[in-house]
């Protein structure tokens, strides 16, 4: 079996891929994908720590992650939808109403 | 493990989220109707959740094995259904005004707050972050709640696209803790952290993602980004409720983390003193800078949070004073804790007022907010003019108000430590005299120019009996905690 440290390691980098796209893409959906690889990385770390640990602990923690992930998406999508009806666009830049 | 005496401990907690679930089914039952009976069912539930949290002594018991039921948990979660109540108070004439009566905002605000008493009492990592999305999501939806205004859907928007970034380094945080220790309650935590040979640098690095994650929802400097923008869109009881409840809520949190868990060292204190002077340079400064008053206020709750941050540093760093004066460290953390709750207090009796009387007086409209908008306008409705100065005042921490009791206690408290947190203090003290430039230039505004026409009429009010009395009632708070802090003291006690 793998040791945790290589687990550790590709969580890290799903996470770091998560903030790169993030902070360099303007797409609001894309954004927020980057966001589920970021709460997937840290679903990752649970699953793989509750093996040396209580499993049933860490397979808990990851499924209340995917659950609040999922409510989190039903409403940032309204959101998205609501934004679109009245910019026409999902690109983060457009929206500008507010301002200094 | 009884569960009758649990869920009889937990009553503050889960009331609310039962009136959610009234008022919902309300709007199921009489659709487009329930605007008042919304604003109604919520306020009882708060009242009967409020009942039962001062009718019963804190049991110091673990309900559920994942919460807290003691002094600190009690008192924020009081502090916290005040400011539900006072929400309540202002949402619903401005809702019946812009036709927007319905139950959902009512619903949605009751299961915000049911997060954030949760997120007061959590014990737990895993109930800390149900409790934070729990507060942010119904948020995201309330301050987009004006769905066809574009300001309002943008803050939504926002708030949401930052807020699910920073759960993301929260979670990310939390699952490092748990891969490092095998456990999420805080005595299993705090029992692994008490041996410091055994902190790698997993449980550093997660730590610091918690404290990033939390950062963004106290709204700390360098990740306040979302603040003014969001807190400018949302309509204005939103953003009262965001101001005073999400602060209180996630101190709540941050507080039992730092009393409870996180153990001193150089590098968590270097870290809370790099927020908390950021937060206080970059807040006050971005104030000085702001014509509109909603985006001022923003600006300042980046402040108050660093002014919060220090607090919580003492909390921290009190801990292993023990070295020096021995058993004096609980006594010395114990009060530090004390007086970040009391500036908690007061900062929400303050931010209720002030967002009170933008909503009086500016009724959402975008010029009215415009300082300019008050010139000269002390000599044509003295009364509010007053208030509004009495808010600025507390804000700036000037003696005689709650808000500079606020800032004296936080400041009594880092002095016990003697000379360890001197640059922080030093940038408090001189964060305030910036702050107190732009707090008078308001005041200036209001008493010394005139307006542009003398004889044009007094900007109409709202109109709404509660609202005038909320900020009557807020602003008496103020002055009476101003000179006679005892009560409150006593009651935030436990």
């Amino acid at each position: 079996m793998a040791p945790q440290s290589w687990y550790l390691i590709v969580s890290a980098l799903l996470f770091g891929l998560g903030i790169v796209g993030f902070v360099t893409r303007r797409n609001s959906l894309v954004m927020f994908m980057s966001v589920e690889l970021m709460l997937n990385a840290a679903n990752l770390v649970f699953v793989a720590a509750a093996r040396d640990h209580v499993p049933a602990r860490g397979s808990a923690c990851a499924l209340f992650v995917i659950a609040v992930a999922a409510s989190e998406v039903a409403v940032g999508l309204a959101l998205v939808l609501a934004l679109f009806r009245l910019k026409k666009s999902v690109d983060s830049d457009a929206v500008r109403e507010l301002r200094a | 493990m009884d569960l009758a005496t649990d869920l009889a401990a937990t009553a503050p907690l889960w009331l609310p989220m039962l009136g959610c679930l009234a008022v919902l089914l309300l709007e199921t039952l009489a659709p487009g109707r329930s605007g008042h009976l919304g604003a109604l069912v919520a306020g009882a539930a708060i009242a009967l959740a409020f009942a039962r949290l001062v009718a019963t002594a804190p049991s110091g018991r673990l309900p559920f094995g994942m919460l807290a039921d003691d002094a600190l948990g009690r008192s924020l979660t009081g502090l916290l259904l005040l400011v539900g109540a006072a929400v309540v108070v202002l949402a619903e004439p401005l809702l019946a005004r812009l036709r927007l009566a319905h139950g959902e905002f009512f619903a949605l605000l009751l299961a915000s707050l049911s997060g954030m008493v949760l997120l007061v009492q959590a014990r737990d990592l895993m109930a800390l972050f149900l409790a934070v999305e729990l507060l942010s999501i119904p948020l995201y939806v309330l301050a987009a709640f004006r769905r066809l205004s574009a300001p309002s859907v943008e803050s939504g928007f926002k708030y949401f696209l930052l807020g699910a970034f920073a759960s993301g380094f929260l979670v990310y945080g939390i699952a490092l803790l748990f891969s490092t220790c095998g456990d999420t309650s805080y005595a299993a935590l705090a029992r692994f952290a008490a041996d410091p040979a055994r902190l790698g640098a997993t449980w550093h690095v997660g730590v610091a993602l918690l404290l990033v994650g939390l950062g963004f929802k106290v709204a700390a400097a360098p990740f306040h980004g979302w603040t003014p923008d969001v807190y400018e869109g949302a309509p204005t009881p939103v953003t009262a409720f965001m101001a005073a409840g999400v602060k209180v809520a996630a101190f709540g949190g941050v507080l039992r983390l730092a009393h409870e868990v996180l153990p001193d060292g150089a590098g968590l204190r270097a870290g809370l003193a790099l927020l908390a002077c950021a937060s206080m340079l970059v807040g006050n400064l971005g104030a000085l800078l702001q014509v509109r008053l909603k985006r001022l206020l923003a600006w300042s709750s980046i402040a108050h949070a660093g002014y919060l941050l220090l607090g919580v540093l003492v909390v921290v760093a009190a801990k292993s004073h023990a070295g020096a004066t021995g058993a004096a460290a609980t006594p010395l953390a114990d009060s530090a804790v004390q007086a970040v709750v009391f500036y908690l207090a007061t900062y929400a009796l303050t931010t209720l007022a002030a967002f009170g009387w933008i909503l009086d007086l500016g009724r959402e409209s975008a010029e009215l907010q415009d300082l300019r908008a008050l010139r000269g306008l002390a000599r044509r409705r003295p009364w509010l003019s007053a208030a509004l100065a009495l808010c600025f005042l507390s804000f700036a921490g000037v003696p005689l108000t709650a808000g500079f009791l606020g800032k004296l206690y936080v400041l009594k408290a880092a002095f016990a430590l003697g000379t360890e947190l001197i640059v922080p203090m030093v940038v408090l003290a001189a964060t305030s005299v910036i702050a107190l430039g732009y707090y008078l230039r308001i005041l200036s505004t209001l008493y010394m120019e005139r307006a542009p026409d003398e004889n044009a009429p007094a900007p109409a009010r709202l109109g709404s009996t509660g609202v005038a009395l909320l900020i009557a009632a807020a602003c008496g708070g103020v002055l009476l905690f101003g000179v006679w802090p005892e009560p409150l003291l006593r009651w935030l006690g436990g």
